[in-house]
């Protein structure tokens, strides 16, 4: 049987004492697994995601990639981990071309391929002579791309994706989820929520339905 | 923070820089027109009131001005080790420490007669100044960027929710439980500064300077041995107290408080005009952070200071530091999430947005004026004169910062 990735083992969470999102919920995702978040607002796709990507903590239980657990170990984990966040949060002064040299400068991954591999990314996504150009200047789907080519250019094990088809055209969606199947057909777990109409593209195998 | 490449990420504009550097500005100065003839002897008296003050802004401070941290979604992009989170965190702080290390320099070496027989002696205290602060704060920076774990539990767990209800029906006080350990941790550090400073007294008595000296180096090599405690699982820790402080101020917040909201009409000092914009600041920002709770704090420091016979001198520096120190609290209405761009544009140009900020800080000036008078009238530290600089610095400082925090939208908008 195949090696799970990564495992959800009876994880509770609860903002405070009463108010709780989910309760003793455990799952397991397996490399090359595509799976979509869906349910109505507020209920709990989100903190879901925040808790994979190490931006929230659970109440109980706990969360494993391989054998480490990625709370403890939020440095080792997050080496594997491509994110694209909910809030967009990106230096409004830089380019995206230098904002993904920083990222790949600072995991100590940029080599003579790096270049092309970013080149080949922004060209996929229609992300042209603007990536030059500083990210504050950009629209809403724009900085999406550069989210988006922020989070594969390490090709990471992990793709943890909330709302990355937001702002996105009917063309850029195509060519995200493009990019998102090579990632899977190279063994990368994609936790995606949308309220997209991802869930008709046949990328996405499993589905998860919120509230758990 | 800066790329390998030399690139800024946290961008910040002169005007971001200003409202922060305006305060320590104003500090500097005023420790320069205080210290400048004092003797050596003087100057170790104000350094360690000075030491004292500083332990209890920074055993406030903090957490305030360190969580959350818009950047750690960036630091997550990059995924930062342990020693560069440490080293942002540290960053976070350096008008803090930077200011504190300022005024230490001012108060040891800052003499109009150049240099004389004391200038030995005043490196001392120099060297024992930097020493003390670089331990006290090294403490309290592993205590706050350690605190996640612990508040998470209170503010989760069962044994928080017993205490809130208790707080709200028995003593009619809401209190967050998350926010408890960081109460704890405040009354630690600011008690080891204090400590700190009689200790260091005690053995300037046994062994003169250097005996002091040494007590410094103490609290330093303890500091320093705490960050090293903490720096190997750094990532850790840092995680779950954004995580903590992000869920705290955002989701975990809010409605179900005991405490009746803020109505417009209770603004009385606000005018029309400016009503209601003042009150929607006012909500989000009390909802933030307990400025109240802060500015008392603040208070009671002041008159624990006062009843260590401090002198006049440093009562007033004290009364205008607090004085300016209240103006941070304006900070957290530059932030989007209080006051987003296209709301401060629509609905008032900047020059009201900065009468209205102005507005909210004179809530402080009474309490703050009717406590340096009780003070006044128990311990005859200073003249009705010495009140009127010190609410005429307030209300400068308040204008300024206002205007400067209201104007850089407007630039920004501009270019």
């Amino acid at each position: 049987m195949e090696k799970a990735i990564l495992q959800v083992q009876k994880v509770t969470k609860q903002y405070r004492a009463g108010k709780v999102v989910f309760t003793d919920i455990s799952e397991t995702f397996y490399p090359g697994d595509a799976v979509l978040l869906k349910g109505p607002n507020g209920s709990g796709k989100t903190t879901f995601l925040k808790l994979l990507s190490v931006n929230t903590f659970p109440t109980g239980g706990s969360v494993f990639y391989g054998d480490l657990d990625i709370h403890r170990y939020p440095y080792r984990y997050l080496k594997n981990v491509g994110l694209v966040h909910d809030e967009e949060a990106l230096p409004q002064h830089l380019s995206a071309v230098e904002l993904l040299t920083w990222i790949l400068h600072s995991r100590g991954l940029r080599d003579e391929e790096s270049v092309k591999e970013m080149t080949g990314i922004f060209e996929h996504l229609e992300l042209d002579d603007a990536r030059y150009d500083e990210i504050g200047t950009y629209s809403t789907g724009m900085k999406k791309k550069t989210q988006i080519a922020a989070a594969l250019i390490c090709k990471p094990a992990v793709l943890i994706l909330d709302e990355p088809l937001r702002g996105l055209d009917r063309s850029s969606t195509g060519r995200t989820l493009d990019l998102f199947r090579s990632a899977v057909s190279r063994g990368a777990l994609i936790l995606m929520a949308s309220h997209a109409r991802a869930d008709e593209d046949d990328l996405f195998k499993r589905v998860m339905t919120f509230p758990l | 923070m800066k790329s390998p490449a030399g690139i800024s990420i946290r961008s910040k504009t002169w005007s971001d820089r200003l409202v922060v550097f305006f305060p320590a500005l104003i500090l500097i100065v005023l420790f320069v027109s205080v210290v400048h003839d004092y003797s050596l002897e003087r100057r170790l008296v104000m350094m360690r009131y000075l030491l004292f003050v500083l332990s209890g802004i920074l055993a406030f401070i903090l957490p305030y001005i360190s969580f959350p941290d818009s950047a750690s979604r960036l630091f997550q992009l990059a995924n930062l080790p342990s020693g560069r989170l440490i080293k942002e965190y540290i960053g976070r702080h350096r008008v803090v420490w930077g200011t504190g290390a300022m005024l230490i320099v001012v108060t040891a070496l800052a003499d109009e007669r150049g240099l004389t027989a004391d200038f030995p002696g005043q490196l001392m205290l120099l060297g024992y100044g930097i020493l003390f602060l670089a331990g006290i704060y090294l403490y309290a920076s592993c205590c706050y960027l350690k605190i996640g774990k612990n508040s998470q539990e209170w503010q989760e767990g069962e044994k928080g929710r017993n205490i809130r209800r208790q707080l709200a029906e028995i003593a009619k006080y809401p209190i967050d439980p998350g926010s408890i350990p960081s109460l704890i941790s405040s009354v630690k550090i600011a008690l080891l500064g204090m400590m700190a400073v009689v200790a260091g007294a005690l053995a300037f008595g046994a062994g003169g300077p250097a005996g002091e000296f040494m007590a410094a180096l103490l609290l330093f090599l303890f500091g320093l041995n705490r960050i090293y405690a903490v720096r190997r699982y750094a990532d850790r820790f840092f995680y779950q107290t954004q995580a903590f402080f992000s869920e705290f101020f955002g989701v975990a917040g809010g409605p179900d408080s005991e405490q009746e909201p803020l109505k417009a009409e209770q603004l009385w000092w606000i005018p029309p005009r400016w009503k209601v914009h003042g009150w929607a600041l006012m909500l989000q920002m009390d909802r933030k952070m307990p400025s109240g709770r802060f500015v008392a704090a603040g208070h009671l420091f002041i008159w624990i200071l006062a009843y260590q016979d401090a002198g006049s001198a440093l009562m007033l520096i004290s009364w205008i530091l607090f004085g300016i120190l209240h103006h941070g609290l304006l900070l957290l209405t530059a932030s989007p999430d209080i006051a987003p761009k296209w709301w401060l544009r629509n609905l008032d140009s900047p020059g009201n947005w900065s009468a209205v900020r102005l507005c909210i800080q004179v809530r402080w000036l009474l309490p703050l004026m009717l406590s340096m008078s009780i003070m006044k009238g128990l311990f005859s530290l200073f003249n009705w004169t010495d009140l009127g600089l010190t609410a005429g610095i307030y209300l400068l400082a308040g204008a300024v910062i206002s205007l400067l925090i209201s104007y850089r939208y407007e630039r920004r908008w501009a270019n």
